[in-house]
């Protein structure tokens, strides 16, 4: 804070905000169904941001409401600053890439890129010079003349990421934009997608069910079920630190113990779990534990040490036995059982690795006190 | 798909001949230079010329073609309209408009006529409005061929992707130039095919312009129908022939416009 107390004007009121969104309690419900429950959360200028989450949940419902393309039943959104509610969506300093990207199939490729500025009517000249540059910009320029039909998937998301940053929108939303794509392209996209974005410095609304693509493109991430968002954080902390069950499965795959608190000492606890004791390590600033409270703790597979002999020095220790061994190139993945609870480890197949193990093979895990992960109750 | 079997293949042949047989008699004796009776008197084309310089006719032909062209623009307008405001919108009754779309369709011509003749003696009765001619041909074509126009647009509009017009309102297109830049120009093909449905109907239309023309408004089908009372005369098929000739070409032009378009989609959905 040092350096606040140096510059006390800094920040002022002159200064514009530094949100691109701000979302207060949004609310929508179709007939019975509530997509949306209580929804709040600001986005940051230039961020690039995903609503993550299976289908459902409510993520597509949000972008809509944010391009106006559908109406809350109650709750605040700010675009920029401004109340956005009370303006159509044409209006809206916004624009979307459709998951079906909706290209016009009566259009040629430039037409549609040109679309927005035209509706705009802007001069001629202008249109013309900022299509040029942006086609240019997505290696989409031979395609100018040819009709959505007569190109390939990619291109069409490329025609349609074109057709809405033309407009140069203060953000720009996309539903699932690479859903409809195969592996390698999808690939191919989510960087180029994500150096597209540092390059405008537009703030992107990002829809996917995929969670590495949000991991791999999102400076934050929204975790949404049911129509509430589940945990909003940067990627690596919703990785390392989820906070309930569903982050952890949705992010990547999980183990998990669960069992009574039996002893507390400071801020480290043992639980008495299907594996026997474990301990755990937490700061103390997370949560309160009371002996006796049933808890669960979630582990990532790559955590999960295995050795066949005893871990010197090392507190959480088990038994268990190997089930299958999956051999994944870079890495092996092993599904074990310790007693009845099955498990599930990742081994980094480097040439330093010591050992591999065999379908059948007697082991012992061992777990460090701080890769526990304390999950909150559902 | 498999071949057909013989037989089946000569109920088929039997049936076609069975539809088309009248009208190729009608075709066929156009040309007969016999003036009266089934013989054969040889072929001509007198009856074509003969029939170009019957006033009456000629008349009743331009009748035809302006109460087919101005019933048609306006049926396809006000028909093209109602479907987009029963394929966009929600509002109460919306059942019922869709359901009461159909009843024009069922109802038997000859009850439609007795009511629009009823409904305009009445008017005229009561505002001196509806003096019965062209105009109230062209008001009566428009009311029965609007159904039509509407189910054809709708099914076009049914089928168009919604997430096109969002993108169109995503670009800051308003609702008008959403309409004019992207709803229309997609549905256009359906537009047009309803349109020539339309025109088809009302040039076939007898029974009801015969209940609402008024004097000196006589289409093509109701001067048929009179010259008839007095014996099958060759120009009558001479002027059979050509309104099937432009009944066949307008048919086979909505036909092939249907089909261009649904070729267009299945390229697209490649």
């Amino acid at each position: 804070m040092t350096t606040s107390n140096q510059r006390p004007e800094a920040r002022t009121a002159t200064e514009p905000p530094a949100w691109a969104i701000e979302i207060e309690g949004l609310e929508r419900s179709y007939g019975e169904v509530q997509a949306l429950r209580q929804v709040s959360l600001s986005i940051r200028k230039g961020e690039f941001f995903s609503l993550l989450g299976p289908s459902g949940c409510g993520k597509t419902t949000l972008l809509r409401l944010i391009a106006g393309l559908e109406l809350p039943d109650a709750g605040r959104l700010l675009i920029g600053g401004r109340d956005a509610l009370t303006i159509p969506a044409h209006q809206r300093p916004v624009n979307t890439v459709f998951q079906s990207y909706a290209l016009f199939p009566h259009l040629n490729i430039r037409d549609n890129v040109a679309f927005g500025l035209k509706m705009k009517k802007l001069p001629p000249t202008e249109i013309k010079q900022r299509v040029d540059r942006i086609m240019e910009l997505v290696a989409i320029q031979d395609l100018a003349e040819r009709r959505p039909a007569q190109i390939s998937g990619g291109q069409k998301q490329r025609v349609a990421l074109a057709r809405a940053v033309v407009n140069e929108p203060e953000v720009l939303l996309l539903d699932e934009p690479l859903g409809a794509l195969d592996l390698k392209l999808r690939k191919q996209l989510q960087v180029e997608l994500h150096q597209l974005q540092r390059r405008l410095g537009i703030t992107f609304v990002h829809v996917t069910h995929d969670q590495d693509e949000a991991l791999m493109m999102s400076d934050r991430i929204a975790v949404m079920k049911d129509g509430r968002i589940e945990q909003l954080d940067v990627g690596q902390r919703l990785y390392e630190q989820p906070r309930t069950k569903f982050v952890a499965q949705f992010l990547g795959s999980c183990n998990l113990f669960a069992g009574p608190v039996i002893q507390l000492n400071g801020s480290s606890a043992i639980v008495e779990t299907e594996v026997g004791r474990l301990t755990l390590s937490f700061p103390a600033s997370v949560r309160r534990l009371t002996i006796g409270q049933k808890i669960t703790l979630a582990l990532r597979p790559e955590n999960l040490h295995l050795a066949y002999e005893a871990f010197p020095g090392c507190g959480n220790v088990f038994p268990a036995k190997v089930e299958a061994v999956i051999y994944g190139g870079a890495e092996t993945q092993y599904r074990l059982v310790a007693g009845q609870l099955p498990l599930q480890a990742t081994v980094l197949n480097s040439r330093m690795a010591n050992q591999t193990f065999k379908e059948g093979d007697e082991i012992r895990c061992a777990i460090a006190e701080e890769a526990l992960i304390l999950l909150e109750d559902e | 798909m498999r071949s057909p079997s013989p037989r089946l293949s000569v109920i088929a042949v039997l049936l076609y001949a069975f539809i088309y047989a009248p009208i190729l008699v009608v075709i066929v004796y156009s040309f007969n230079a016999s003036r009266f009776g089934a013989g054969w008197g040889g072929f001509t084309t007198r009856w074509y010329e003969v029939l170009l310089e019957n006033a009456p006719a000629l008349s009743a032909a331009k009748s035809t073609l302006l109460l087919g062209i101005f019933s048609t623009l306006l049926s396809t307008t006000l028909g093209t309209a109602l479907a987009f405001g029963l394929a966009r919108f929600r509002f109460p009754g919306k059942a019922w408009a869709n359901r009461l779309l159909y009843v024009p369709v069922f109802i038997p011509d000859i009850v439609m006529a007795v009511a629009l003749l009823l409904f305009y003696s009445l008017a005229r009765q009561w505002f001196g409005l509806f003096e019965l001619g062209l105009t109230t041909m062209i008001l009566a074509h428009v009311t029965f061929q609007i159904p039509f126009v509407t189910i054809v647009v709708r099914a076009r509009l049914a089928g168009l992707d919604p997430a096109l017009e969002e993108a169109a309102r995503d670009l800051g297109a308003n609702e008008i130039q959403t309409f004019w830049h992207v709803t229309f120009p997609l549905i256009a093909p359906g537009v047009i095919a309803a349109a020539m449905l339309a025109f088809t109907l009302s040039l076939d239309d007898f029974v009801v312009s015969f209940f609402t023309s008024g004097p000196g408004a006589t289409t093509l089908p109701i001067l048929i129908y009179s010259s008839v009372k007095r014996g099958i005369t060759p120009d009558i098929n001479a002027l059979s022939t050509l309104i099937i000739i432009v009944s066949f070409v307008a048919t086979l032009a909505t036909t092939l416009l249907q089909r261009s378009q649904k070729y267009k989609n299945l390229k697209s959905e490649r």
